[in-house]
């Protein structure tokens, strides 16, 4: 039996790695483990351990060439029995934690247990829990999906070539447009490629309805003024940031539906004990997700300066990983930037995301009175699976009268 | 977790400083040596990957870049040529992943800036992880000031692949931290280096920094070494990225 040893996903999000030496060549043989050859991606010089024992049937790259992540670096003709079988194991369980196909053996024919077009019955296919995840979120048939894996084994790429031939929504590749020579490719890879997939899983998963209200903030801002210069004498910019995360605890914990997240697997919501505000940032890389933990327990004050301390860790990409997991709530600012509205994609697996917009002067109507105020313009995407749209206006009714009157907001504090 | 800090001040050649590096790494993977930081110093030297060695002209060049004063030395870590001298800090981080959960490249990189990082804030110098243009040994992990390469680093795994937690081994990485000096003829040692084996000479010193001209006044060398050498010994910088 062939083993064919892929490139593995090495890094975070890498795309691809030099073949920098070859350590051993065709027709020789090798023990399990033994290294095959040293790749390099991000300055990381890395052994590739043969997954099992047998001899090398053939190289498939030259040293210096820059291969993708998934092709084929090594076939192995497997020798004993044992390594057979664990390396089609070591391909279950590491695909699951790296999302990487590293050993797969051509199908064998004598294994097949579906040819295309022919459906069999849905307990009879062979594919991972990952695959079944992938398989329902783009709505694809398993029984109907010739595999390519090992052992019959239906894997990730069957099904989205299966999805991608139903037109069914899946990632493909860009149409051809007309050719031009000034026309630049940028490789994905990298946190662009972590957002890609955050946010496509988010999309195809959850869902999406998107509420959008605005709120008079006149004493908002006032309050704001007042006590913006106490905290630059610390060296904090106060923005408006703060004041929406604690008038958004204070509506999670009114509506604790959107404090939560589905466990899929296990056909539960998950209601969250704690108040973990994710705040979007924007860095040169790409968005990042930083986390003020505990958002409940915190002053304003409090708030201020980590919510600053965090942005700036962020910009420099000194976060580290725990400041960047846990979260159970979002806000996305891109008022900051000038925008008003939007249709933020939930950070999943948060069952909600806020977005804040910029306050500008509109006109307003306060007591029969047409004035000139400040508005915050608000967008709330929320997963309805979890959450009916009464629910996510009641908690944006009670962010626009919090932020509206600001001496309520002190009533809830902590 | 316990880390051994290894203040090693013993004088070495830099072949040989790189040639312990291996041997800890070694030892790690077989679980002989436990997690590990080593602060080390070596002389004047070109250090070279094993890619280097596959260029043209490389045996010539390196014996004109000796004659020049700079030894060219192979290490067997990423990344491409990187000039070291008296006046860098060089600090690896040795960890068996049997110990250790380490699965991905850039995890490993935070727990080997962190107390460079920690370092250089108790100077006022705050860095990032970036590429910069023009820097010899350039990647996406540079410690990067003000837009300069203040610091190189550097992997190399053994044993187990980056990626798949299921494999042990063990991990290397190290950094050069610039700390004294100008960094005009270790630039221009790099391009003689290039232009001599058969590569592509095209480094500039202004994207490369050190402490001293971030700082604009004179840094003692024994002060920065004490310093971090008091950041790891602290151990909570470590702690933070990772729990180790």
């Amino acid at each position: 039996m062939s083993v064919v040893f892929r490139l593995p996903d090495l890094g975070e999000g890498m795309a691809e790695a030099e073949i920098v030496h070859w350590l051993v060549q065709p027709g020789e043989r090798v023990r399990r483990d033994q290294p095959l050859a040293e790749v390099q991606t991000d300055k990381a010089l890395v052994e590739l351990p043969s997954p099992a024992a047998g001899r090398i049937a053939e190289l498939a790259a030259q040293e210096g060439e820059v291969v993708p992540v998934g092709a084929t670096l090594v076939t192995i003709e497997a020798e004993d029995e044992e390594d057979k079988q664990e390396a089609v194991q070591d391909t279950e369980s590491d695909a699951e934690n790296t999302h990487s196909a590293l050993f797969q053996a051509p199908p064998a024919d004598a294994l097949r247990v579906s040819t295309e077009g022919q459906a069999i019955p849905a307990n009879q296919v062979l594919a991972t829990p990952a695959v079944r995840h992938l398989a329902r979120e783009l709505g694809v048939d398993l029984t109907t999906v010739p595999p390519s894996g090992p052992h019959g084994r239906i894997t990730e790429e069957d099904v989205r070539q299966a999805a991608a031939k139903t037109a069914v929504s899946s990632p493909q590749r860009a149409p051809e447009l007309a050719s031009s020579s000034a026309e630049e490719r940028i490789p994905l890879r990298g946190l662009r490629r972590e957002i890609a997939a955050h946010v496509t899983q988010a999309a195809f998963t959850a869902p999406h309805v998107t509420l959008f209200g605005e709120a008079e903030v006149t004493h908002l801002v006032a309050l704001r003024d007042r006590l913006y210069p106490r905290l630059q004498e610390e060296g904090i910019g106060l923005t408006y940031l703060p004041f929406v995360v604690k008038a958004v605890v204070a509506g999670l914990h009114a509506f604790p539906m959107l404090n939560a997240s589905l466990d899929d697997a296990g056909q539960e919501i998950v209601l969250h004990p704690f108040y973990h505000i994710g705040i979007a940032t924007a860095t040169p890389e790409g968005l990042l997700v930083p986390v003020l933990r505990d958002a409940d327990r915190k002053s304003l004050h409090e708030l201020a300066k980590e919510i600053q301390e965090l942005a700036q860790r962020a910009r420099e990409r000194r976060c580290t990983p725990e400041e960047l997991r846990g979260s159970t709530f979002t806000v996305t600012n891109y008022g900051a930037f000038g925008g008003s509205f939007g249709t933020p994609i939930l950070n999943f697996p948060n069952s909600a995301i806020l977005g804040i917009g910029r306050i500008d002067e509109k006109p307003w109507v306060r007591d029969h009175q047409l004035v000139v105020a400040p508005v915050l313009p608000f967008s709330l995407s929320f997963d309805h699976r979890l959450i009916d749209g009464e629910t996510a206006q009641r908690f944006l009714n009670r962010l626009f009268a919090l932020l509206s009157d600001p001496d309520q907001l002190l009533l809830e504090m902590n | 977790m316990q880390i051994v800090v290894y203040n090693d001040i013993e004088q070495r050649s830099p072949q040989a400083q790189l040639n312990l590096d291996e041997q800890l790494l070694q030892a790690a993977a077989k679980g002989d040596v436990g997690p590990t930081w080593r602060l080390w110093q070596d002389g004047q030297a070109l250090v070279v990957t094993r890619k280097e060695t596959h260029l043209p002209h490389f045996h010539s060049a390196s014996v004109s870049l000796h004659r020049q004063g700079w030894p060219v030395v192979v290490r067997r870590s990423g990344g491409s040529t990187l000039p070291h001298t008296a006046e860098m800090l060089q600090l690896s981080l040795i960890l068996p992943r049997g110990l250790i959960v380490v699965e991905r490249i850039a995890q490993l990189y935070a727990w080997l800036a962190a107390p460079l990082v920690g370092l250089l804030e108790t100077y006022g110098i705050q860095v990032g992880f970036g590429e910069v243009k023009g820097a010899f040994c350039d990647g996406s992990y540079n410690l990067v000031a003000s837009g300069h390469k203040i610091a190189g680093t550097a992997q190399r795994w053994i044993g187990g692949l980056a990626g798949v937690p299921s494999r042990q081994g063990a991990v290397l990485a190290h950094a050069t931290l610039f700390v004294k000096g100008q960094m005009r003829a270790p630039t221009q040692a790099v391009n003689t280096f290039y232009a001599l084996a058969g590569g592509q000479p095209h480094y500039e010193e202004r994207a490369v920094t050190t402490m001293e001209t971030m700082l604009q006044k004179e840094v003692q060398m024994e002060e920065v070494r004490q310093k971090l050498l008091s950041i790891l010994e602290r151990g909570d910088l470590v702690d933070a990225y990772g729990n180790l």
